[in-house]
């Protein structure tokens, strides 16, 4: 126990001085989204800076913050004009990442609104992926059979 | 055509007909085609652990690399044999050819090709427990979000083997080359992939602390 709570303190103190990794995360993040809002005008380039930066964030175990940055997105995304196909990519990213951040229920209903068959099945097949990571199995299954491309499912 | 010829040659040598396998191989006019044919024969006789044969075939393959001119086409032979090696535990052959699929991954022309050859580089040397080269060649690599990406990889090799207190010297490593990165969403990928490193150490240090 006493080795373990070393290597612990030592994680902790040894992080290249006072600055731990998570606050320099948080101070990439805030530079990463100011960057990003120098695209405002264009919700088609602001969403899909915003869904990069989520998605950063997941991987780094961040969900809190990369939870709050895709609904930043989907709200980016609702103002994008034109047709559906404009903002194909971005739903369906959206809702993969909102499944690895846990958001389960959220993504799912993203995913549903998808009217292109393809890219609704990529979105459901890697939600479901995220639901069998997180032993959530028979809401996978129920995902899996509402693929529409039959190939999704294997 | 390449892996049903190397197939069929290396039939030929398992059934004990090597000079038959190695006549036709010469026989072939492209390089790359005759490096292939005998690196899939020495593949094939991996599983007949036969070390000077395989060693014999592969040092045949390598000498045919070498007339390739592409760079990347070399590599990428002469890792897959390396590949197999290590997978088969071949462990003194893959030390031996590793040398040489450094010195050509560092010859790749395209940037992003050389990165990817260097990375499994750096991978398969951790894998192997060469932490020492793996942090080597991982400290040449000028781009810093690539740097910080192979030390993350070597720290989470590290930690599998319990190599904890280098694993988190690493860190402080990979985190003063992530810094010095301007770009604020490349820095946060490369914060994310020392995060996920790190996550992986205290994992594992839990974990083999609960064993014991």
């Amino acid at each position: 126990m006493r080795c373990w709570m070393f290597l612990l303190m030592a994680l902790m103190v040894s992080l290249a001085g006072a600055q731990t990794l998570e606050k320099r995360i948080e101070r990439a993040y805030h530079e990463a989204i100011k960057e990003a809002q120098k695209m405002k005008d264009t919700p088609y380039w602001y969403s899909l800076g915003l869904i990069d930066i989520a998605k950063v964030l997941a991987e780094a175990g961040q969900f809190d913050l990369a939870n709050q940055t895709l609904r930043l997105a989907i709200k980016e995304v609702q103002k994008i004009d034109g047709p559906e196909w404009l903002s194909l990519e971005h739903r369906r990213e959206i809702a993969i990442a909102l499944a690895q951040v846990g958001e389960f229920d959220l993504a799912i209903q993203i995913a549903q609104k998808i009217e292109e068959v393809v890219n609704r099945s990529w979105a459901l097949r890697e939600i479901a992926k995220a639901l069998v990571k997180a032993g959530q199995i028979d809401l996978a299954i129920q995902i899996a059979q509402k693929f529409d491309t039959p190939w999704y499912r294997l | 055509m390449f892996i049903e010829i190397a197939e069929a040659l290396a039939q030929l040598a398992k059934s004990g007909q090597f000079d038959l396998a190695i006549q036709i191989a010469q026989k072939v006019d492209d390089a790359t085609m005759r490096s292939f044919a005998f690196s899939g024969i020495a593949k094939e006789l991996i599983e007949t652990k036969h070390i000077e044969l395989i060693n014999q075939f592969l040092n045949f393959a390598i000498k045919e690399a070498q007339k390739i001119k592409d760079a990347l086409m070399r590599f990428l032979i002469i890792f897959n044999i390396i590949k197999e090696l290590t997978v088969t535990g071949h462990i003194d052959l893959t030390n031996q050819f590793l040398n040489f699929a450094i010195k050509e991954a560092q010859k790749i022309e395209d940037a992003q090709r050389r990165w990817e050859a260097i990375f499994e580089i750096i991978k398969m040397l951790t894998q192997i427990g060469q932490f020492d080269l793996a942090i080597q060649i991982a400290q040449k690599i000028d781009n810093p979000l690539q740097h910080s990406l192979a030390l993350s990889e070597i720290v989470k090799r590290l930690a599998k083997v319990g190599q904890f207190e280098r694993a988190i010297a690493m860190i402080d490593r990979a985190i003063l080359v992530a810094e010095t990165i301007k770009v604020p969403i490349t820095r946060l990928r490369a914060f994310a992939a020392i995060m996920a490193a790190k996550q992986e150490v205290e994992k594992r240090s839990k974990g083999s602390q609960e064993a014991k």
